[in-house]
């Protein structure tokens, strides 16, 4: 019953990734004009063979329904074509930039719940105290600060006056851990580098603030009011009536019910951590995707752009589902349905 | 029959509740006294919004945040519960008495099984929560292959079934009075006399009090003992059910009894006209008097107490004055 | 015939002028009981007076936003420049007035457009299904899959700068929210009873989505349209800042940031003063819309 769900949930999620590929397709070929001229306008330093080579890629020649078959083939095959201002496979040069991108994210939500989870119960069980009112006050704040004015403001604090934290990078020169996943703090870890540990962290820390201040807002609003909703429940009421303490009853049985829609609501900002964080990377010079995207537009790299936006595509259908699929093992209500 | 000898279970006196709302005040209760003794059935009688629930909730301490006693005393075996900490009033709830709640559906945690929503009752007063514990309880409810149903989740159940359910966790640690708000509402005629059926067992069997909520006067006459009628968070009425039922002292239960459908032909529903009482008003005089049929100008302006006749209380000040007969007295509300 | 007719129409009319009527009192209601929530009274303050600082930019900036002044160059707020001057020299003041006009038009542009397109075709959608209704839904999960940033720096990639590349690269993507509001909310009403009874006395389609299931569905594309403006110009701002948005001779609070983020160890007022502009603004402007959710729709979901 569960598994039957859970393939089905995921099945649907193929249409939809075939359609991030069309759309990407399509934004390539919406530029008036040859692309391969457009992109080798301003580039001098071209050598024929890597003309040839984007002709190829981009197999102009043929009508549009054939290059849009051949491109999703090249897909399929994992082969998101050649970037010229880089001198190497879009494919590879993904593969190195997503580790850094998605430990940012990670961490970032890690700091969100870790605010959102406690501020969102203590809000809900203070309904209406000034705790509750500084909180949404302040969680309002969070919501409309853009995130890169907020790394901006904590670059000049925490390493500009205090000097506490580094301003770029994801560790200092001779840091790095040994490759392992590609994220830092996991790696340091697994090769018991400590030095490269403490390192890396104190890099994370400042860009998963910025990152995760919008996100420990949203879930700190929507984790306080599924809360208050589920407070007027019957079971609650029955549940004290049962003489449950006041502090079960609110992890047990409030909670456990409103972490349902929080876990969608943190499966969306996870996603959008991921796909909207280039300009916090690009403020704390972080060696993530954003980056290669930014890069890509300015030496007007289209095939890393494609490669880079269909991935993150990719990414954010995948993160939704994991939430979806964690959605439907948490609400007993959609894995069994039968009635006695 | 005479239960005079047995113990008080439950005694509430002047027991005033308040809700602050966003109209201003309104006094859901207004004065109720109770009393209870082991092994009776007293129904609590009402339209919705005459404070019966109120008056269910403040006696487990389980008001909303908005909800406030501000007068009265409530014991429940003895003890007084308004002087009880949380910690002992929350030893006392589901232990020396429980509560059944009217929507079964949503009264169960919809993200806990069963068997572990069970478990949680006797787990915090301390009781042995084995697995073959539960399956009893769920076998004195009536429900067939236990063992399968802690395992569900309360969506799994029917109405009736989760209802058996909900009575198993009331009935864990042997309380000695349940509270019952409205526990047949939700369901269906049938299921309804079963879960009925099984509540009046309990109570035979173990002694077990009982005060049952309901807006429903056939139920209370086929169900209780004795019975209170509720009108605008004040008892208007009280006495064996036979006694009431059949000679009805108040015009207001007069008038529910006019309301209950009957198996005959050309008898017509007699509705009381106007609307319940507005809670967030004070009332002088009597607060049943703008619908009442037999009101007199006093009505509006003289306080009505509660007058004591033998075993029965009416709270009328024209009681004794005006003749009753012309009602459907004469019925037969036989109890059985 | 005739008279019957004429009838009709003259009926028509009156009719129109009684649902204008109802609309007007419905909007006067909404404005007076969003009066009394005192946080959405202040963002509307503070919105209306960046907008017309934004308009009247020409008459009350203190000076022309390009005017370099290469000998002021990096002066500290206070003195001749208030809020202080650039690394060319230019007033930190006038460049923000005049970059309010950016935020403030970004922000209304494109969450009217986007209600517009998204609001008609998920009226549309939503009444008559089918292929059509099918067709969109399908296009409108496949947009959601891209975040939105990334959606609009690949549209700005293709587009290059510009203020209406700009908007329209954020349109894209805008429209698909305002879609999947209206559509579920004429599903939700299209079966009610008023929506059969105005079929039952003759009303075209027309009719019944314009004046029968619109006003009943246009609250949450009110709400979430105020909030997205909020989201709009902090958009706007990302790409700025990024050099992918409006092009760089028009001063926008975000190439203000960007600019001054350059020099933030020396001079943190040209960062700082846009920056907190841009904060308030949607700050204000989220204010706003929290109060009219409060207002037209408690129960949506907002953020």
């Amino acid at each position: 019953m569960r598994g039957v769900k859970i393939l089905e949930r995921a099945l649907s999620a193929i249409p939809i990734m075939l359609g991030v590929c069309i759309v990407v397709f399509l934004f390539m070929r919406l530029i008036p004009g040859d692309p391969v001229d457009i992109m080798l306008g301003e580039a001098s330093n071209v050598t024929q063979e890597e003309i040839e080579r984007l002709r190829a890629q981009f197999n102009l020649d043929d009508p549009i329904h054939v290059q849009l078959a051949t491109y999703l083939g090249r897909v399929l095959r994992g082969d998101l074509g050649y970037s010229i201002s880089r001198s190497a496979s879009v494919g590879n040069l993904i593969l190195e930039a997503l580790p850094a991108t998605v430990e940012l994210a990670l961490s970032s939500i890690t700091v969100a719940l870790i605010i959102a989870v406690p501020l969102g119960i203590i809000t809900a069980v203070k309904h209406r105290s000034i705790v509750d009112r500084g909180s949404m006050a302040a969680s309002f704040l969070g919501i409309s600060m853009p995130a890169f004015w907020l790394g901006i403001v904590l670059i000049l604090i925490f390493a500009v006056e205090l000097k506490w934290l580094p301003t770029a990078g994801r560790a200092a020169y001779g840091f790095a851990p040994r490759h392992v996943t590609g994220l830092y703090v996991l790696d340091s870890i697994l090769t018991w580098d400590l030095p490269a540990l403490k390192d890396s962290v104190r890099h994370l820390i400042m860009p998963s603030i910025a990152l995760g201040a919008g996100p420990a807002a949203v879930l700190t609003r929507v984790i306080r009011s599924s809360m208050l909703e589920v407070m007027r429940k019957d079971y609650v009421t029955f549940a004290r009536a049962k003489g449950v303490a006041e502090w079960a009853v609110i992890i047990k049985h409030v909670f456990r019910n409103a972490l349902i829609p929080a876990v969608t609501v943190t499966g969306l900002e996870i996603g959008s951590l991921l796909g909207g964080n280039m300009v916090v990377e690009t403020i704390f010079a972080w060696p993530g995707m954003g980056r290669l995207v930014v890069d890509g537009i300015f030496s007007r790299d289209y095939p890393l752009v494609q490669g880079a936006v269909m991935v993150y595509g990719f990414t954010f259908v995948t993160v939704n589902l994991i939430a979806d699929i964690l959605y439907t093992w948490l609400n007993p209500r959609l894995t069994f349905g039968e009635k006695v | 029959m005479v239960r005079a000898h047995k113990e008080e279970v439950l005694s509430v006196e002047g027991l005033e509740v308040v809700y602050k709302t966003e109209r201003g005040p309104v006094r859901a209760v207004r004065g109720v006294d109770l009393s209870v003794r082991e092994g009776e059935i007293l129904g609590l009688v009402g339209e919705s919004g005459c404070g019966k629930s109120a008056t269910l909730l403040s006696i487990m301490g389980l008001l909303p945040p908005t909800g406030r006693i501000v007068a009265g005393k409530i014991r429940v075996g003895g003890v007084d519960v308004m002087a009880l900490s949380k910690k002992e009033l929350r030893s006392l709830r589901g232990n020396t008495v429980a509560m059944v709640f009217q929507d079964p559906m949503s009264s169960l945690n919809p993200a806990h099984k069963i068997g572990a929503q069970m478990r949680e009752a006797l787990e915090v007063h301390g009781q042995p929560y084995s697995k073959d514990i539960l399956v009893r309880l769920l076998q004195e409810v009536g429900i067939p292959s236990p063992e399968t149903v802690l395992g569900y989740y309360p969506h799994q159940l029917s109405g009736g079934m989760q209802q058996r359910v909900m009575i198993a966790i009331a009935l864990s640690c042997r309380p000695r009075l349940i509270l019952a708000d409205e526990p047949t509402t939700a369901l269906d005629v049938t299921i309804e006399a079963q879960i009925l059926d099984l509540l009046r067992q309990i109570n035979r069997e173990r002694g077990t009090a009982i005060v049952l909520v309901t807006h429903n006067l056939a139920v209370a006459s086929q169900f209780c003992d004795r019975i209170a009628v509720m009108y605008a968070g004040q008892i208007v009425e009280e006495g064996n059910v036979n006694e009431v039922l059949s000679n009805p002292l108040h015009p207001y239960t007069q008038g529910l009894i006019g309301c209950i459908p009957r198996f005959q032909k050309g008898v017509p529903l007699t509705p009381i006209p106007g609307q319940v009482a507005d809670l967030s008003e004070d009332f002088v005089g009597c607060a049943f008097y703008p619908r009442c049929r037999k009101r007199d100008a006093s009505c509006a302006t003289s306080p009505q107490e509660l007058v004591h006749t033998g075993t029965r209380r009416v709270r009328c000040h024209r009681y004794g004055y005006v003749e009753y007969t012309e009602t459907v007295a004469g019925q037969d509300w036989g109890n059985e | 015939m005739i008279r019957g007719l004429s009838a009709g129409a003259s009926a028509r009319r009156k009719l129109l002028l009684l649902r204008l009527s109802l609309w007007a009192e419905s909007a006067a209601t909404t404005a007076r009981r969003l009066s009394r929530n005192k946080a959405a009274v202040l963002g509307g303050i503070v919105v209306l007076i960046i907008a017309l600082a934004a308009v009247f930019a020409d008459d009350i900036a203190p000076y022309e936003p390009d005017d370099m002044n290469l000998a002021d160059r990096f002066s500290p707020p206070g003195g001749k420049y208030l809020l202080g001057a650039d690394h060319l020299g230019r007033d930190v003041l006038s460049r923000l007035i005049h970059g309010a006009r950016v935020s403030i038009l970004v922000g209304i542009i494109t969450v009217t457009i986007s209600i517009i397109i998204g609001g008609t075709l998920g009226v549309l959608a939503g009444y008559y299904g089918g292929t059509f209704d099918a067709v969109l839904s399908r296009l409108t999960e496949v947009l959601l899959a891209f975040p939105y940033l990334i959606f609009a720096i690949g549209a700005m990639a293709m587009l290059g700068p510009g203020f209406w590349n700009l908007v329209w690269a954020l349109c894209f993507k805008a429209w698909v929210e305002f879609f999947r509001l209206a559509r579920a909310g004429v599903l939700s009403e299209k079966t009610k009873e008023y929506v059969e009874a105005a079929r039952v006395l003759g009303r075209s389609d027309f009719e019944i989505m314009c004046f029968e299931i619109l006003p009943n569905v246009v609250n949450p594309l009110v709400v979430v349209g105020t909030l997205r403006m909020g989201t709009m110009m902090v958009m706007e701002a990302s790409l700025s800042f990024l050099g992918i948005g409006i092009p760089p001779r028009i001063p926008t609070w975000g190439s203000m940031i960007q600019d001054g983020y350059r020099f933030i160890l020396n001079a943190w007022w040209l960062s700082a003063f846009p920056g907190i502009a841009l904060v308030a603004l949607v700050l204000s402007v989220n204010l706003l819309g929290e109060g009219l959710r409060e207002v037209l729709d408690p129960d949506l979901q907002s953020f």
